[in-house]
C-alpha cells in the first residue's frame, strides 16, 4: 500500500487534500469525483433536455474554462445529447481581451467546439473604448454593467440559442447570499440562489452547473488536467458589500471548510422564507449574473470603489430610521396598546423601503407589467429598455469630431438601431427576468 | 432677536446641555437615560404580557450573564415593575432571574459575587445560580438527545458535561455544543420552574451576528426563530427587548447611570480574535467581532441585518405539532429533507454538520 493512500480507491498515493471536506485523494479519484458531483448536479436539477444546443459563456478564465472541460467530458461520458458552444463577449477595451481571447480561440480547438465572439460593436454599435471617450471615465460603469448584463444573451439569442450556461461556483453563490444578507435585499438573495433561471416571460435559460463546486477545487481541477485558462489578476476592485462578504467568506472557510455549502444552503432555504409581496414587488436588476458579470470588470476600474455603497445605505438608513423616530414620536401613546405581530416581527411603525428613488420609480414599473423592449425586443419593464436608452443617449451626443476622424464609426452609429432591431429575437423576447433592465 | 445660544441644548428637553450623540440627535444625560430605557418598555409592552393574567401573575424568565446588555436589561425591567408597582399597587408579571456558571462564559470575575452583588441590588425578585452540569438533571432526555454529538450519562453531571465536551474537535463544535447546552438549561429551567416565556438580553448586535452566525451554520431556514420575538420550537416563547439598542448604546446607558450601577456589569472579556488563530476561533466569535468591527463604522446597517432577517417568515407547517424536529436543536426539519435523508431524518442539515466536527466517545 503506498504511504499515504487514498481515501477512495487506497492503493495510489493521495496528493489532494480536497478544500471541501479534508478528505485526502489521489488525482485519478479527485477528478472523477468532481466530475461525478457536478453530473449529480446536473441530473438532480434536471438542467438540460437532449438535443438542446448549450452556448457556454467563456471568458477564457478558470470558471468557464473548467466548465466547457467538464460539460463536454459528462455529455460525452453520459450521452446528454448536448450541442454545445463557446460564447465569449468581447467589450472592445483595447488589449484588455487579448490574451483571454485566445485563451477561448485555443479551448474551442481543444474542446472541438464551435466558438463564437459577439462584439460590443456589433451588439449595440459601440465599443466600451468608443463610450469612454464620449462620457469620460467615471460614468461608464453604468454602461458596462448593463450592456454586459444583456450580452451573453443577446449574444445567444443572435445565434438561435435558448440556454446559457455560466461559471459560477459555491464561492460566487455563498458571496451572493452574505451580500444580500447585509444590503437587505431578500428578493434579490431569494432570486439569487437558484441554479436555473429561467422566466415564463423569458426565452433563454440560465443555469450554473458548478454551483455547488467550491472555488479552490475548480483551481485543483484545472490544475491536475491541466487545462489551458488564463490567469489574470482581476483589476477590479469588488463593489464595497461583494468585498465585505468575500473577506468573511474567505474567513469562515477557514474555520469550517464546509461553511460556503451552509451558507449556499441557508440562501437556498431562505429563499422560501421570503414573504411573495416582496418577491412580486422587486424589481432590482440582475441576479447573481447581473453581479458576476459586473465582477470581471469593465477595464476601467473603479466607478464606485471602496466603501461607496455602503456609506451610502448607512446614511439613507439612518435618515430613514430618525425620520420614522419621529412619528413613533407622535403616536407614542396610541401605539402602546396595539400588539406588535411578535411572530414575523413586521418591520414598524411603516414598512420602509432601502431602495433608492430610482430603484422605486423602477418597482411601479414593474409591477404594471413585463413586456418587450419596443425597439430592440429585449425583456423589459419599461417601454424602452435600459440599454436602448443609454444607447440613444450615447448617438444624440456622438461628437461630430468622432464622425469625422472615422468613417466605420459613424457608419455603425447610424445604422445601430437597425442593427440592434434586426438582431434574430425570438418570439417571447430574450432575456431572463434576472437580467432584465 | 433672540439671544445667541451659549450651548448647544438638548434636542428633547431644550433646557439643559446636550451631551451624549445618539444616533445623530444630542441629549442631556437625563433625557439620553429615558431614551435607552423607553425602547424597551415598548417592547416589553407590546408583547401584552400581563393579558394572559389567570390567578397568577405571568412569570418571566430573565437569564443574567452579569454583562452589559442582560444587566441593563434587568435594571429597566426592575424600573418599570416598580413604576407600575406604584401606579397600580400590583405587579403585572414576575421576573425570576438566573445566572448560570459555565466553563468559559463571559465573565472574569467570579460568577457567584456577580450573583451576590445583583440579588443585593434586586432584591424583589426571585434568583437562581445553577451550574452548568445541571442540565443533565433537568433536561431529562438530553442524553439521548444528544447522542449523536457524543453524549453520554456519566456518574455526575460533570463528568457527563466533561465527557460530551471532549468530543468536540474544533473551537467552533466546542462554542455550539456549549451554547446548545445552555440554550437547553435555561429553557428546562423555565420549564420546571413555570415560567411562561423567557426575556434575552440581546442588543442589536448580538441579534445581528447571531443572524450572520445562523446563515454561516446552514441554519438560514430557522432566522426566524433564532431572532423573532415570540413562540419557539422549544415549546417557550422568547422575547428580545433590547433589539432596537446597539450594544454601545448600551455601554453609553451603563456609563451614564450612577457609579453603583457600572460596577455591578462585569464587561467582556476582549473577545476580537485575533486573525493569525482563526482556526482557533468559532463561528460566533468572528461574525461577534465582525459585527462590532463593521458596526462602528455602519450601525444602520448592521440594524439593518436585523429588520430584513426579521421580514423572513417561517411557513405555518413549521409550527405544527406533526412537524418533525430535529433532535439536537428543536428546529423544523422541512419535509422535503426528511424524506430525502430517511436515515438521518431526526437531525437537521446543521445539526448533521456540526456532527461531524465531533468524535464519538466509543470511537478511536
Ligand atoms: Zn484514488
Ligand atoms: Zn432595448
Ligand atoms: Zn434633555
Ligand atoms: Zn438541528
Amino acid at each position: 500500500m503506498a504511504p499515504n493512500p487514498c481515501a477512495l480507491c487506497t492503493d495510489s498515493r493521495a496528493v489532494i487534500i480536497r478544500p471541501k471536506n479534508h478528505q485526502k485523494l489521489c488525482r485519478a479519484c479527485f477528478i472523477s469525483l468532481f466530475e461525478r458531483e457536478i453530473h449529480e448536479t446536473i441530473t438532480a436539477s434536471a438542467l438540460f433536455q437532449p438535443g438542446e444546443r448549450i452556448a457556454i459563456g467563456a471568458s477564457g478564465g478558470k470558471d468557464s474554462t473548467v466548465l466547457a472541460s467538464v460539460l463536454k467530458t459528462l455529455n460525452d461520458r453520459y450521452n446528454y445529447g448536448l450541442k454545445l458552444l463557446l460564447l465569449s463577449v468581447d467589450e472592445g477595451i483595447k488589449g484588455y481581451r487579448d490574451d483571454s481571447l485566445e485563451t477561448v480561440k485555443r479551448n474551442a480547438v481543444q474542446y472541438d467546439m464551435p466558438l463564437e465572439i459577439v462584439g460590443y460593436d456589433e451588439l449595440y454599435g459601440w465599443t466600451m473604448d468608443q463610450v469612454v471617450a464620449q462620457v469620460g471615465k467615471k460614468g461608464n460603469c453604468t454602461y458596462c454593467g448593463v450592456f454586459r448584463r444583456q450580452a451573453l444573451d443577446r449574444g445567444a439569442a443572435k445565434l438561435g440559442i435558448k440556454h446559457v450556461v455560466t461559471g459560477h461556483n459555491a464561492d460566487d453563490f455563498a458571496e451572493t447570499v452574505m451580500m444580500n444578507l447585509l444590503r437587505g435585499d431578500l428578493p434579490r438573495l431569494a432570486r439569487a440562489t437558484s441554479i436555473l433561471t429561467a422566466s415564463p416571460a423569458s426565452d433563454i435559460k440560465r443555469s450554473k452547473p458548478l454551483k455547488y463546486a467550491y472555488e479552490k477545487e475548480i483551481v485543483l481541477y484545472a490544475h491536475h488536467k491541466q487545462l489551458d485558462y488564463f490567469s489574470t489578476e482581476c483589476i477590479y476592485s469588488p463593489e464595497a458589500f461583494r468585498g465585505s462578504a468575500r473577506t468573511l467568506i474567505k474567513d469562515l472557510e477557514k474555520i469550517r471548510p464546509s461553511s460556503i455549502l451552509d451558507i449556499v444552503r441557508s440562501g437556498e432555504d431562505m429563499a422560501r422564507l421570503v414573504p411573495p409581496e416582496l418577491l412580486s414587488s422587486s424589481s432590482c436588476d440582475g441576479g447573481i449574473d447581473g453581479e458576476e458579470e459586473a465582477k470581471s470588470g469593465c477595464g476601467s476600474t473603479k466607478g464606485r470603489s471602496g466603501h461607496g455603497e455602503m456609506v451610502d445605505l448607512e446614511k439613507r438608513l439612518a435618515e430613514n430610521e430618525a425620520a420614522s423616530a419621529q412619528e413613533t414620536e407622535v403616536t407614542l401613546s396610541s401605539a402602546n396598546d396595539r400588539p406588535l405581530d411578535v411572530v414575523q416581527a413586521k418591520p414598524k411603525p411603516k414598512p420602509f423601503s432601502i431602495h433608492d428613488k430610482r430603484q422605486k420609480g423602477r418597482r411601479k414599473a414593474a409591477a404594471q407589467q413585463m413586456g418587450k423592449c419596443e425597439r430592440c425586443g429585449y425583456l423589459s419593464s419599461q417601454r424602452i429598455c435600459k440599454a436602448c436608452m443609454l444607447l440613444e443617449g450615447l448617438n444624440k451626443n456622438r461628437p461630430k469630431t468622432t464622425i469625422e476622424i472615422g468613417v466605420e464609426d459613424e457608419d455603425s452609429s447610424t445604422t445601430l438601431m437597425r442593427q440592434v432591431a434586426s438582431l434574430e429575437i425570438p418570439s417571447a423576447g430574450t432575456g431572463s427576468i434576472d437580467e432584465q433592465s | 432677536m433672540p439671544a445667541a445660544q451659549l450651548f448647544n441644548d438638548c434636542a428633547d428637553c431644550h433646557s439643559i446641555e446636550a451631551s451624549i450623540d445618539v444616533r445623530k440627535r444630542w441629549l442631556c444625560r437625563e433625557c439620553f437615560i429615558k431614551y435607552i430605557g423607553s425602547k424597551p418598555v415598548k417592547r416589553v409592552k407590546s408583547y401584552r404580557l400581563k393579558e394572559e393574567v389567570t390567578e397568577q401573575p405571568q412569570k418571566l424568565l430573565l437569564p443574567v450573564s452579569g454583562g452589559v446588555s442582560s444587566v441593563v436589561l434587568l435594571q429597566i425591567l426592575d424600573g418599570l415593575l416598580q413604576r407600575q408597582f406604584s401606579n397600580r399597587g400590583r405587579k403585572p408579571y414576575e421576573l425570576h432571574l438566573l445566572m448560570v456558571e459555565a466553563p468559559s462564559l463571559v465573565s472574569d470575575r467570579s460568577v457567584a459575587a456577580t450573583f451576590n452583588r445583583l440579588k443585593q441590588k434586586f432584591p424583589s425578585h426571585t434568583c437562581s445560580l445553577v451550574p452548568l452540569p445541571e442540565v443533565f438533571k433537568l433536561d431529562s432526555s438530553i442524553c439521548e438527545d444528544l447522542s449523536d454529538l457524543g453524549a453520554q450519562r456519566g456518574k455526575t453531571p460533570q463528568a457527563s458535561l466533561d465527557t460530551l465536551l471532549s468530543c468536540s474537535k474544533t473551537a467552533s463544535s466546542r462554542t455550539d455544543v456549549l451554547q446548545l447546552l445552555l440554550t437547553r438549561l435555561i429553557v428546562a429551567f423555565a420549564k420546571v420552574n413555570a415560567c411562561n416565556a423567557i426575556l434575552w438580553g440581546h442588543s442589536n448586535s448580538r441579534l445581528a451576528a447571531k443572524a450572520l452566525s445562523s446563515v454561516s451554520k446552514g441554519r438560514g431556514g430557522y432566522l426566524p426563530f433564532d431572532i423573532a420575538d415570540g413562540p419557539t420550537p422549544w415549546g417557550i416563547a422568547f422575547y428580545y427587548p433590547l433589539r432596537d439598542l446597539f450594544k454601545s448604546e448600551l455601554v453609553m446607558y451603563t456609563n451614564a447611570l450612577p457609579d453603583d450601577f457600572s460596577g455591578l456589569v462585569v464587561h467582556d472579556l476582549a473577545s476580537v480574535p485575533t486573525y493569525t488563530a482563526l482556526r482557533a476561533t468559532s463561528i460566533d466569535d468572528l461574525l461577534s467581532a465582525y459585527i462590532d468591527n463593521q458596526g462602528e463604522k455602519y450601525p444602520s446597517l448592521m440594524a439593518n441585518v436585523v429588520r430584513t432577517a426579521g421580514k423572513l417568515q417561517m411557513p405555518v407547517s413549521a409550527m405544527k405539532q406533526s412537524a418533525s424536529i430535529c433532535g439536537i436543536c428543536a428546529m423544523p426539519i422541512p419535509e422535503t429533507m426528511a424524506s430525502q435523508e430517511s436515515d438521518e431524518s431526526n437531525i437537521c442539515y446543521a445539526c448533521q454538520r456540526l456532527r461531524l466536527e465531533t468524535i464519538s466517545p466509543r470511537g478511536p
